[in-house]
């Protein structure tokens, strides 16, 4: 059959001609999975524990772990999947008038799928079975163990991250597949115009994620000033929930809230009417329940590095202060806190070295979601755009004005994402320093981690600031 | 002084050495301020290139083109954009509204861009859209109101700036007849009241409106067409553009 060759000769041809947008993705899908095998790998390595003094704790806390990661990262590549085959409509219905059954246009996306798998996965199963033995010695370092181990690759690790990518991959193609059967080619071909409605329950929607953002942050103030919910061990209940409620919230909020602002500054004409404003404000109107999604997002990916980044300095920066105490009493502070008495250096240091270690790998797949999913985002925005900046263009607007109406959207897209990580963060800290009681850190350490890790996201996220900023501009002057 | 002058102009496609092909060789004529004039040729005769030399969207190869006395390629690119929005108003066959503005914020625009206050753009628009016609249609989206429709509004938005000159790309190439007799009514109508207007076509009923028609031919000028009262205008147009069709095939 002829056509047995063609699709996967066709899909080939399509990844490698939408590189531009592929890679981004296959590179972070890689290094995701890397951060995944590596620590479900060490998870399993079988005779941690006979080598280790305390090793069977630390597998303990990988587990966790490598249960907790793919929960964040598998919406997240959904995320990006979507956005990647939104630009490719137009594609897709061409194939349909071209005369390529819906089975083929099957066949095409399946094999397009096959080797976007075989590129992440393949690549970052290779780098995290090459880094395997640095990352041990890192997290050997970090708990203060001192041997000379080498670890073995465990077949169930590769297998299970196999599994698990895959599981993810195949949801994406079936999403696709399912988005493709449901319009006809013309539907693809055609772009939609029209701008999205006011949602119909906007004030009640704004006033809900509203409640549902204080009541989140309520429970974290009150889990610091009531210490029976301390005592009661209902701590650990709290931040979830917390996070939970700040989580819904922060959509609504978004969305709603966005929608609101931006209808009032339009209202307002002496600033409406400005040149710049005048393009990104009824832009950001066009699209204004996809715009506030999207700003959601990036600041619940913001929050989540935050909060993880705060937390890892946390235990660094506590781990000397709380062997001080070693040997002291501290009872009375309830049944959860750490046994500073019967506890010995070597078991402190391996429990604070393991939540320092995975810390700073929950950190860097956390900031590799939060960086992808603005780049994307802008992505996006730019294809939609240009075709008005080359209008506007010809209208009479310059290319001094293009760069500063593109600098004030791309500005917005980050400043308010920002804003509300910081927010978060700022009403997470209560609870945060509750918790970190529990393993005996001062409040102060907190504060102080918590103003280093804020200080080191605003960097990182000005770096990636500018690169988006270029690409966006890069795409809309073409 | 002619308000637009054309002279020698030239453009050439391709690289040295590689394929040329010459889009417009040696085009010279001139407008006079009030005047009315369309250009017609089939595709590939050069007329878009021809416009997008005169709204110094591209360079020429050789040649000038002068408005008001002022050379456009002594114009520094810097300014290009701000001396379009001054001088020069746009109609293309697209009509090219942006989707993310209603009609009145598209007519408004280029003075929005120019950075003029609200009232006087608010001055301007009303009048302007009751002319056209879609005054009730201002806080429309385009993708809400008809073809014809979104074509007044883009008009309206070549007209709000008051250009020198009106610049039109097949302004009723995707219309239906009756829209296009509209939209040429509006163009005839701002013509009496002395807006100059250049539109390039190449619809015999669209061209016969003008009271000038230029005939453009791989690249040249070939012949011209001037209104005379109590004539069949239509008919004269419709004759000239069968003879130069006879004529590019007996050369070719």
């Amino acid at each position: 059959m002829r056509d047995t060759l063609l699709c996967p000769w066709l899909a080939w041809g399509n990844l490698k001609n939408n590189r531009r947008d592929y890679l981004p993705f296959l590179g972070a899908a890689a290094l995701i999975v890397c951060l995944f095998f590596t620590v479900c790998n060490l998870s399993l390595i079988p005779d941690f524990g006979r080598h280790i003094s305390g090793g069977g704790n630390l597998q303990a806390l990988m587990v966790v772990g490598t249960l907790l990661l793919p929960v964040v990262c598998g919406p997240f590549l959904w995320y990006i999947n979507s956005f990647l085959m939104k630009r490719r409509r137009k594609e897709m219905g061409l194939y349909g008038v071209l005369g390529l059954e819906q089975r083929h246009v099957g066949a095409v996306l399946f094999f397009e799928t096959l080797y976007s798998f075989l590129v992440s996965v393949g690549g970052g199963l290779l780098l995290g079975i090459l880094l395997l033995g640095l990352a041990t010695q890192l997290l050997l370092g970090m708990a203060g163990v001192k041997t000379d181990f080498t670890p073995t690759i465990v077949p169930g690790a590769v297998c299970a991250t196999a599994a698990l990518f895959g599981i993810i991959f195949l949801g994406c193609l079936g999403g696709n597949l399912v988005h493709l059967s449901l319009a006809a080619p013309n539907q693809l071909l055609r772009e939609d115009h029209s701008g999205e409605r006011d949602p119909r329950f906007g004030v009640l929607g704004g006033v809900l994620g509203a409640l549902l953002l204080g009541g989140g942050y309520y429970i974290s103030i009150r889990a610091y000033f009531d210490p029976l919910l301390v005592g009661g061990g209902n701590i650990f209940l709290a931040f979830p929930a917390a996070s939970l409620l700040v989580a819904l919230g922060t959509y609504g909020v978004f969305i709603f809230g966005s929608i609101y602002l931006l209808k009032a500054l339009k209202g307002n004409r002496d600033f409406y009417y400005q040149p710049r404003n005048f393009v990104t404000l009824s832009g950001m109107l066009h699209r204004m329940r996809k715009n506030g999604a999207g700003l959601a997002n990036i600041c619940l990916f913001g929050t989540m590095t935050l909060v993880t980044l705060c937390c890892t300095l946390t235990v660094a920066l506590g781990q000397d202060q709380v062997a001080a105490l070693l040997g002291t009493s501290n009872e009375g502070r309830g049944d959860f806190v750490l046994n500073l008495e019967r506890m010995d250096l070597s078991e402190l240091t391996i429990l604070f070295g393991t939540l320092a270690f995975l810390g700073l790998f929950f950190g860097a797949a956390f900031l590799l979601c939060t960086v992808l999913v603005m780049y994307y985002k802008q992505l996006t925005e730019g294809h939609e755009d240009r075709d008005g900046f080359v209008i506007m263009r010809r209208v009479g607007m310059g290319a001094g004005m293009v760069r500063s109406t593109v600098r004030r959207q791309v500005t917005l897209v980050f400043l308010l994402p920002l804003a509300g990580a910081l927010l978060h963060l700022s009403f997470a800290l209560p609870v945060l320093i509750r918790l970190f009681g529990v393993l005996c850190i001062e409040s102060r350490t907190v504060l102080v981690a918590a103003g280093a890790g804020a200080g080191l996201y605003i960097l990182l996220y000005l770096g990636v600031y500018l690169v988006t900023a270029r690409a966006y501009y890069r795409i809309v002057s073409q | 002084m002619s308000l637009l002058e054309v002279r020698k102009l030239e453009k050439i496609y391709g690289s040295r050495g590689g394929n040329r092909t010459a889009a417009l060789q040696g085009v010279s004529f001139a407008v006079e301020e009030g005047e009315y004039t369309a250009i017609m040729g089939e595709s590939g005769s050069g007329k878009t290139t021809l416009l997008s030399l005169l709204a110094a969207l591209d360079k020429p190869t050789a040649g000038e083109v002068l408005l008001e006395g002022q050379s456009l390629s002594a114009i520094p690119g810097r300014r290009l954009s701000a001396f379009r929005r001054d001088h020069l108003g746009f109609v293309f066959q697209d009509c090219s509204l942006l989707d993310t503005f209603s009609l009145g914020d598209n007519i408004i625009l280029p003075l929005v861009l120019a950075k003029q206050p609200f009232e006087e753009m608010s001055r301007r628009l009303l009048p302007l859209a009751q002319l056209l016609g879609i005054e009730g249609l201002l806080n429309k989206y385009p993708w809400e109101v008809s073809g014809g429709q979104k074509q007044r509004a883009a008009a309206a938005r070549a007209l709000i700036t008051r250009p020198s000159l009106l610049l039109a790309d097949e302004p009723t190439g995707a219309l239906d007849s009756r829209s296009a007799g509209e939209l040429l009514d509006v163009f005839q109508k701002e013509n009496e009241k002395g807006q100059t207007i250049l539109m390039v076509t190449h619809s015999v009923q669209a061209a016969s409106r003008a009271s000038r028609v230029l005939f453009l031919r791989d690249g040249k000028l070939a012949a011209e067409l001037r209104r005379r009262p109590g004539e069949d205008f239509y008919q004269q147009v419709a004759d000239s553009l069968a003879a130069l069709g006879k004529g590019g095939r007996k050369s070719a």
